[in-house]
């Protein structure tokens, strides 16, 4: 159309396969004798996809210990009730493994009834700041508030709700043998993504200053009780923004029971070559985080891992179901086929 | 070529009486009138519209607001023109605007009529929403940036639209035309052209502006109209100027001419007009409807026609009567509309429940216990703020795409309905066009068809076929040309072919040598003389000019059998008889009329006897015959034959007069003719006298033809239980003789005819036969209803309307003839009000235009010289049996693809929105998900199809099945309901059963036989009578010129 041609049939339509809609085109007859193999096939693979991943999660080990009251740490939970949160307090909560934990072994805390998804809580950060702009440093995003300054005016760094109640328990895991309890070697570094490690969370350039004069002029969050560049004592280089445990931490959780990595088991010497050995284990928990109120409580999880990740098992089951529910329908048709459809009438009028 | 012309009878007398019942309506409403009329005038100017969008078939309701300038004749508005000078007032010029925007008032206009749409006020609002900081959980252009790109789209497509149909009104104002100004004669485009200037039109030229006629070349001021554009009758209509100005021809004439013209304000009065020429040193003379000449007709048949310009620009009648082209929405559209509604009303519960939730959580997780969150000046601890967010989190369940993407997908459609080279007509070189896109999916839900006759069904080609003299019969047997296969017809569409012209050398052998021979040459004379066509000599041969098809049909056939007409006195016809000029001398002209069905002469043949030549339908001559009069039975078993070929027939006889009783006869007429009261009805009983004991010469058959293809496709159409309902301004014979060629009627279906002249009588008629159908009411029976306008104007009363209704759905085929376009889009409005239904309209003149509007689906027929039609129609064909294409392919199609298009739509929105709450892709779960979720949901749809292919399968789907399989399929496709297959005889057998329904509702007004129809349709009471139009003609002279 449109194209001037001259002559007396000017205005034909082109006779391609496109204008006259003669394209090639595919619609598959849903018959019983093209969807019958096709369910049977489909069951199969269900089938097969179902009973491999429930093999590969069975094969993970995981155990979870609630030590928000658990042992000694009755105590704590007390404490922490009444508001001398200052205080420390240390408990210890002791546990057995029966069968030995094969691999790599990973250590996690979990919080339940913890709410890091709820909007407003995880708008309340500033990721400008934690990129290291100086900036920001200084004067924190809007949307941090009121955690953005302290009651003197001095911005907080990081600012923001989210790092303000970070999880501050932090854990020491002994195996107690004949001879005595050995301490578990964990691995604290290399726990978060590489991504945020590098590029999300950088602290503010130092230009030869040390990091406490780069932070000068802020004030921490104000629950905290160390500043960010003091976060890690034995390591200078994982402080400030770069922290793994504030990385962990600033990756909100889609779900108010959540669990976060806090190490790996470091499989350099006996006995922990092989993963851990069964037996008894005791945890030595600095108690700082107070979960009684808002009714939550706090444990520890010590899982192996596949390819699949985690002991989760609603993924196979869905394909066994998906699978069983196939076959049933394709038993079914093939039922009717059999009753009506081998000679295929037009019942119809 | 004037002759030939589509000659539509519409019965004017009808159409006149409901407007004057509705001005009196009009009138009684609204006393004082002015304020009234005022405000009417003001939304006209408001709604400029398209101009030449519908002539003059307006609503009732626009009636009422334009009619009070009429009931008030003393209008303030009345204008005074001055001849030949400068005007006093000032008036509105020729220039015509049917733009919808200029350039400053577009973004208003553009951004008002968008955001009307209740989806796009809906996303407006959300993306207003969006701008509140802390309320919006998504981000702030989400959707303000692609409502933003779908306005752009939609604004172009507008400006492109308006900015051709400034192209349109440029062409039309800067046609020229010649103006008499400063004394000499000036080309000048129509935009120039103002009140009270003096033009020059010639033949053939379109009418720059209304006019008063002053003088033509045609004796007495007469000339020739064509007012397809304003009323859609395509028969020429003649117009006459004042006789007090006629003379007033030359240059020099016009200039002298002073004086005032008065006249009533502009009004969208088509038949209206009341005015007075005061011409200097003369008598007042009155003007009316009948010496006026309106824009948009056109000239034709008349060398040239002076006038005085009264109305221009849109102050024209036409442009007052140009109506808002009505805004056709979908069925599906609106049903996707009401989804919308339904799903807003999902969000916002779900954004209530929401809320809820939230407010509970929120009593739960206060600032105290959650010492983590802030919660103390949280404003999503607010009801109401929550109960935003929510909606806007949620309000991704309406897909903001789906306009858009349905205005893209139907545009594609539409383009692939332009492209359809099986709907392109290489006579004409019309591919079919999609004039509007959004109801494509209508086209493949339609139910209801109605057709106008003319031009639509037929060609408008009238042929001398076949003719009976002396009991013989003469013509092209077997007419195998029109035989056309369904394969071929849309491939090689009808071309006049010549080979229907008849041709027949055993009646030229029997012209000198037959025992009839005689008798053959009297007949041919009749063809020659008896009629009102003028002939017109050009350099090479004779143009006949016929009001009536007809009967130039019958001049040209007599002219090919050797009696060719060749000049018109006032006082004689001349003819060449094989070779031989004679000369008629016509005595007497007994005119026709639909009540006569006939037309005769009186004649003094060259041999200087007295003779009367009489034409007329088959009925009306035989009763008037002789005793003595021969082949009246071979004659009337010819007309049967010729009938049942569907062609129109005309009886020819003959009697030769005695001087005295002439003479006793001419005397009465005399007296007769210039009474005052009930002349009409007193001449017809003067006529009666001397068309008697006629001898009886014989008939002609004159073939109507169809256009390709229309038999089958209707067929098709009806197989695809499509009612069709042939809706036509034509007479009831040669309506019903159309049913039966385009088989709607089969011979088996039984007639109900209608013709009533009171409520009283139709109501009665219409209950008799309603409670005769009993139980087949309602159902579909083997019954044709054929109603005529007269008594239609009863049955749409709303007292019948219900059983009339109830009647013609009873039956299989509607004819409703001589109907005005008013009750065509009337009957159109009652089906689709009553019958829950998608109608569909498909006319080719402008009095299908008020139909095609109404209908939900309007189809023009193009390529024919009226473009009303098309430019009303949603859809313009070239040819009937595209439709058949138009409505099981594309449109199946579309509707199919649509609603695909649609319900996809919403799925992916709800799937899309699903995901984005749930932000967890932990990455093995995620892929492992990917198969497994689309196996899971899918599952049930298959399951589900398979299962009913197996246990109940469709035609479609077994022949289907059967093809994939490389089986015949022939052998499903002829199996009966039951599964089995039934031979020839026992299909006969279910018909007759089928049938005998229709036996019940036979009573005394039912008929089975074959009416035949005759052929003749001639302007009625016009201005000029068509015997002073016969006299009024000497074409052995040159006619005068400017």
């Amino acid at each position: 159309m449109g194209k001037v041609k001259p002559g007396p049939l000017a205005r034909r339509p082109d006779n391609s396969a496109f204008k006259q809609q003669r394209l090639p085109a595919w619609s598959p007859m849903l018959t019983a004798n093209s969807v019958l193999p096709f369910f049977y096939f489909m069951a199969l693979i269900c089938m097969l996809l179902g009973v491999w991943l429930l093999l590969t999660v069975q094969s993970t080990e995981e155990l979870k210990l609630d030590y928000t009251e658990a042992g000694t740490c009755n105590l704590c939970f007390e404490k922490r009730n009444v508001s001398n949160a200052a205080q420390p307090c240390i408990c210890t909560a002791v546990f057995n493994i029966k069968k030995a934990f094969k691999g790599d072994v990973f250590f996690y805390y979990g919080l339940i009834n913890f709410h890091q998804n709820l909007r407003r809580y995880m708008d309340s950060r500033d990721d400008a700041q934690m990129v290291g702009r100086k900036n920001n440093l200084k004067s924190p995003s809007s949307y941090c508030m009121p955690f953005d300054k302290d009651k003197n005016g001095v911005p907080i760094a990081p600012c923001g709700a989210v790092a303000n109640s970070i999880f501050n328990d932090s854990f020491t895991l002994s195996y107690m043998t004949s001879s005595g309890s050995v301490r578990v070697p964990l691995l604290r570094k290399g726990i978060s993504w590489y991504t945020d490690k590098n590029i999300k969370y950088r602290n503010p350039s130092t230009e030869n200053m040390t990091l406490p004069q780069v932070f000068e002029g802020t004030a921490p969050p104000l629950y905290w009780q160390k500043p960010v560049y003091d976060l890690d004592p034995l390591d200078k280089n994982n402080n400030g923004f770069i922290n793994d445990d504030l990385i962990v931490w600033m990756r909100e959780a889609a779900f108010p029971n959540f669990k976060k990595l806090y190490g790996v088991l470091h499989r350099a010497n006996k006995p922990f070559m092989n993963g851990l050995p069964a037996g008894n284990y005791s945890v030595e928990i600095s108690y700082n985080f107070p979960v009684q109120y808002f009714r939550g409580r706090k444990e520890v999880v010590l899982t192996t891992l596949t390819w699949f990740g985690g002991q989760n098992h609603f993924l196979p089951i869905a394909y066994l179901v998906t699978s069983c529910l196939i076959l049933l329908i394709a038993i079914l048709l093939t039922v009717f086929w059999f009753k009506f459809g081998k000679n295929g009438q037009n019942m119809e009028e | 070529m004037y002759f030939n012309r589509r000659a539509k009878k519409i019965h004017t007398e009808g159409e006149q009486l409901v407007l004057t019942t509705l001005r009196l309506e009009a009138s009684d409403l609204q006393d004082p009138g002015q304020g009234t009329t005022l405000s009417a005038r003001l939304t006209d100017r408001f709604d400029k519209r398209p101009a030449c969008s519908s002539g003059g078939y307006r609503k009732a309701d626009d009636e009422m607001s334009g009619t009070t300038s009429q009931a008030d004749p003393v209008d303030a508005t009345a204008r005074s023109v001055l001849l030949n000078g400068t005007q006093t007032t000032k008036f509105c010029d020729n220039h015509v605007s049917t733009t919808k925007y200029g350039v400053l008032t577009f973004l208003p206009r553009f951004l008002y009529e968008q955001i009307r749409r209740a989806a796009n006020a809906f996303f407006l609002f959300i993306a207003l929403m969006q701008q509140i900081p802390d309320v919006s959980p998504t981000g702030r252009y989400t959707t303000l940036v692609p409502l933003i790109f779908i306005l752009t789209v939609a604004g172009i497509k507008e400006i492109i639209e308006d900015y051709k149909r400034h192209k349109a009104d440029n062409t039309v104002n800067n046609k020229t035309t010649i103006v008499l100004r400063s004394g000499a004669w000036q080309t000048i485009i129509w935009k120039q052209v103002a009140v009270g200037d003096i033009v020059k039109v010639t033949n053939g030229q379109h009418l720059p502006a209304d006019m008063v006629i002053v003088s033509s070349s045609e004796p007495q001021a007469m000339c020739y109209t064509e007012t397809s554009n304003l009323d859609g009758e395509t028969n020429l209509k003649i117009r006459q100027g004042l006789s007090l100005t006629a003379t007033y021809q030359t240059l020099e004439d016009l200039i002298g001419l002073s004086g005032r013209l008065e006249c009533e304000g502009p009004n969208r009065h088509l038949y209206d007009f009341t005015g007075t020429l005061r011409l200097e040193n003369q008598n007042p003379a009155p003007l009316g409807p009948d010496q006026v000449l309106l824009r948009g007709a056109q000239l034709r048949n008349t060398q040239w026609v002076v006038g005085i310009i009264v109305y221009t620009g849109h102050d024209s009648k036409l442009m007052q009567n140009s109506t808002k082209a009505p805004l056709k929405r979908s069925n599906v559209e609106r049903v996707t509309n009401m989804q919308i509604l339904v799903l807003f009303c999902i969000l916002l519960v779900m954004a209530l429940i929401s809320s809820v939730g939230a407010a509970i959580w929120n009593k739960q997780h206060t600032e105290e216990s959650c010492w983590y969150l802030n919660r103390a000046d949280d404003i999503s601890t607010n009801f109401a703020y929550n109960l935003l967010t929510f909606i806007i989190l949620y309000n991704n369940l309406i897909p903001i795409s789906l306009l858009v993407t349905l205005e893209v997908v139907k545009f594609t459609q539409a383009l692939f309905i332009n492209w359809d080279m099986e709907m392109y007509y290489a006579e004409t070189d019309t591919p079919a066009m999609a004039r509007t896109s959004n109801l494509n999916e209508e086209l493949g839900q339609v139910k209801y068809l109605f057709s106008d006759k003319t031009g639509t069904l037929t060609c408008n080609i009238m042929h001398f076929k076949k003719c009976t003299i002396a009991g013989l019969t003469y013509g092209h047997f077997p007419d195998l040309d029109c035989d056309r296969s369904m394969d071929d017809f849309s491939t090689l569409p009808a071309s006049p072919n010549n080979s229907t012209e008849f041709d027949d050398p055993t009646l030229v052998q029997n012209i000198e040598t037959h025992s009839t021979s005689p008798q053959i040459c009297e007949f041919l004379t009749v063809m020659a003389v008896c009629h009102t066509v003028v002939p017109e000599r050009e350099e090479n041969g004779i143009i006949y000019q016929a009001s009536s098809p007809d009967e130039g049909a019958l001049v040209k056939g007599a002219k090919g059998l050797g009696f060719v007409f060749t000049a018109r006195t006032p006082r004689s016809v001349i003819i060449e008889a094989r070779g031989k000029e004679m000369s008629y001398e016509l005595l007497n002209v007994l005119e026709f009329s639909s009540n006569r069905k006939r037309m005769s002469v009186v004649v003094r043949t060259p041999t200087g006897r007295l003779r009367l030549y009489c034409k007329g339908a088959d009925n009306v001559i035989f009763e008037r015959l002789t005793e003595a009069s021969q082949y009246k039975e071979l004659t009337m078993a010819h007309l049967e034959e010729f009938a049942t070929e569907g062609l129109r027939t005309l009886c020819f006889a003959y009697v030769d007069l005695e001087e005295e009783a002439y003479q006793e006869w001419l005397k009465e007429y005399t007296i007769i003719s210039t009474v005052l009261k009930d002349r009409a009805q007193k001449l017809e009983e003067c006529y009666e006298l001397l068309e008697k004991n006629l001898l009886l010469l014989g008939a002609t058959a004159i073939e109507d033809r169809l256009q390709a293809g229309v038999p089958e496709t209707i067929a098709t159409l009806m197989k695809a239980d499509i009612k069709i309902w042939v809706l036509t301004g034509d007479k009831q014979e040669t309506a019903i003789n159309i049913g039966y060629s385009c088989r709607l009627i089969t011979h088996g279906m039984s007639l109900i005819i209608v013709n009533e002249d009171s409520l009283d009588a139709t109501r009665a008629k219409l209950t008799a036969h309603c409670s005769s159908l009993g139980d087949s009411l309602g159902k579909e029976n083997e019954l044709a209803l054929i109603i005529d306008g007269q008594t239609l104007k009863y049955a749409l009363s709303f007292e019948l309307r219900q059983a009339f209704l109830d009647l013609a759905l009873s039956c299989k085929a509607v004819i409703c003839c001589r109907v005005s376009p008013l009750q065509k889009s009337e009957i159109v409005d009652m089906v689709k009000k009553h019958v829950k239904a998608i109608t569909l309209a498909i006319g080719d003149g402008a009095n299908d235009v008020g139909m095609i509007q109404t209908a939900h689906v309007g189809v023009g027929i193009s390529g024919n010289e009226g473009m009303q039609a098309t430019n009303s129609s949603d859809y313009s064909i070239a040819q009937f049996c595209y439709l058949e294409k138009l409505l099981l392919v594309h449109g199946a199609w579309s509707y199919n693809r649509v609603t695909k298009c649609i319900l996809y739509c919403f799925y992916k929105n709800v799937v899309l929105y699903i995901i984005e709450a749930g932000r967890v892709m932990q990455c093995w779960y995620f892929w492992l998900g990917l198969i497994l979720v689309p196996a899971a949901c899918l599952l049930k749809d298959f399951a589900w199809i398979a299962t009913r292919r197996t246990v109940r399968k469709s035609l479609l789907e077994e022949v289907q099945e059967l093809e994939a399989r490389a089986v015949d399929p022939g052998a499903a496709v002829l199996r009966d309901a039951s599964g089995r297959s039934l031979n020839e005889r026992a299909h006969l057998l279910t018909r007759v059963f089928r049938k005998a329904p229709s036996t019940v509702g036979r009573s005394n007004s039912v008929q089975q036989t074959v009416s035949h129809g005759y052929a003749f349709s001639q302007e009625e009471h016009g201005v000029v009578s068509q015997s002073e139009m016969v006299r009024s003609y000497d074409t052995t002279r040159e006619r005068p010129s400017l």
